[in-house]
């Protein structure tokens, strides 16, 4: 048990032993404890790194969520990572980058456990309307380019029912969980690297339009009614689309389309 | 860096014939300055370029925050002077990192260049705005949670 546990660790050399990918993971960044991956890689950013490098830790002691709020990632359980892309793309397109994240994820999710998940939008992953993914994304611009994203990705893999706070265990799953079988992290990492850059050179070819479909295949809430918590309201109406810049379209009871960029789903 | 340790930074500024103080941790930069006896205190990320340390003259520190006519006058006289900074994207405006924390600037404010002044979110995708000049906040346009349109202005800084 203690062989296979250690065999577990995501070092740089098991790392680079299963990857897939020419571009992710050209660069690795592997670390037994971090603050945050996204707060290491934008600052690798700042200073010049490359599209490619994947930073990745075995826990984080300041995982975040959006507005702050905490990413519990916990020593060993989970892929806690992110990568920097550069893509040559206008300041305001930025929005279209997350996507890719939560639909490699998903796919990755699904050919590797034959599991079907589901997206939440923005970008959350879900099985069985519990979270197993989450994605926070930072970008930096100059002279209203995208200079660089990060793109930072949580994944719930090897968790056991009640291994959370209990507020958490109301609304997280982990692929363990959903498989009933412990996963490899190695192979999943591989995976979700293989699919992002499979989804990211498509876009760079053939621009987003595929992507986004992708996503509302998956959405099951996409043409439905659904309402949204912003700050302290809450806006309903039906999820009619996605639009060119990744923002969702919400058509209210009065017949007026509102373009949502940020906010809570509510289940 | 913890709020403990910003108020002690912030004791030994008031305390001490310091003008300006700067202190990098973690990633995480606080700039402490002493404004008409007062004293601002800033943060923004540690690989920002930082406008070089000077002390306030002390007609600027006294100038009352200027109001809305104000600005416009200073448009008449010197439309120059007034820098304008706009939303590279589609988004919604956070004036602070998370709903429990203060705003990340005030009206009247002085900020340094790459200071962050407020967050803009679109699909989760997080984008700190950070001041392009050193200079002091004439006007906030945008409200705290709301949408905002690319290229739509949101600070209006008044160069120093």
């Amino acid at each position: 048990m203690k062989l296979r546990l250690m065999s577990d660790v995501l070092s740089e050399t098991k790392i680079k032993f299963v990857l897939k990918t020419k571009l992710f993971g050209k660069r690795i960044y592997a670390f037994w404890s971090i603050g945050s991956t996204n707060d290491f890689a934008y600052r690798l950013a700042m200073q010049g790194e490359d599209e490619g490098a994947l930073v990745i830790a075995e826990q984080q002691e300041r995982g975040r969520g959006r507005k702050a709020r905490v990413w519990d990632s916990q020593f060993g359980k989970g892929l806690w990572l992110s990568v920097i892309l550069r893509p040559d793309l206008p300041s305001s397109n930025a929005g279209l980058i997350p996507y890719l994240a939560g639909v490699s994820v998903s796919r990755a999710v699904e050919d590797l456990t034959g599991l079907q998940p589901e997206m939440k939008w923005p970008n959350d992953v879900m099985l069985n309307n519990m979270k197993c993914c989450g994605v926070l994304s930072e970008v930096n611009f100059k002279n209203g380019k995208i200079d660089f994203i990060i793109l930072g990705i949580g994944i719930n893999v090897n968790h056991e029912a009640g291994e959370w706070s209990d507020e958490i265990d109301k609304i997280a799953t982990s692929l363990r969980i959903e498989k009933n079988e412990r996963l490899e992290r190695a192979d999943l990492l591989a995976e979700i690297l293989f699919q992002l850059e499979q989804a990211y050179d498509d876009v760079k070819k053939n621009g987003f339009g595929q992507l986004l479909d992708q996503w509302k295949k998956r959405c099951p809430v996409f043409q439905q009614n659904i309402t949204i918590l912003q700050e302290d309201k809450k806006i309903s109406g039906t999820f009619i689309n996605l639009d060119e810049k990744g923002c969702l379209l919400l058509k209210g009871e009065d017949g007026k389309i509102k373009k949502i960029v940020a906010g809570d789903l509510l289940v | 860096m913890r709020p403990k340790e910003i108020k002690k930074l912030i004791e030994l500024v008031e305390g001490s014939s310091i003008n300006e103080l700067e202190v990098s941790r973690y990633g995480k930069k606080v700039s402490i300055r002493k404004n008409l006896g007062n004293v601002v205190v800033a943060s923004s990320s540690e690989t920002a370029a930082v406008a070089p340390p000077q002390a306030m003259p002390a007609v600027e520190a006294k100038a009352p925050v200027p109001q809305p006519k104000d600005t416009e006058t200073a448009k008449q006289e010197g439309e120059t002077n007034v820098f304008e900074i706009k939303s590279p994207m589609v988004g919604t405006f956070y004036r602070s990192p998370s709903p429990e924390t203060d705003p990340y600037i005030q009206e009247g404010d002085i900020v340094t260049a790459n200071q962050v002044l407020c967050i803009i979110e679109a699909m989760k995708l997080m984008n700190e705005i950070e001041s392009e000049v050193r200079g002091r906040i004439v006007e906030i346009l945008a409200e705290n949670g709301k949408p905002v349109e690319y290229d739509q202005v949101l600070f209006k800084i008044e160069k120093l």
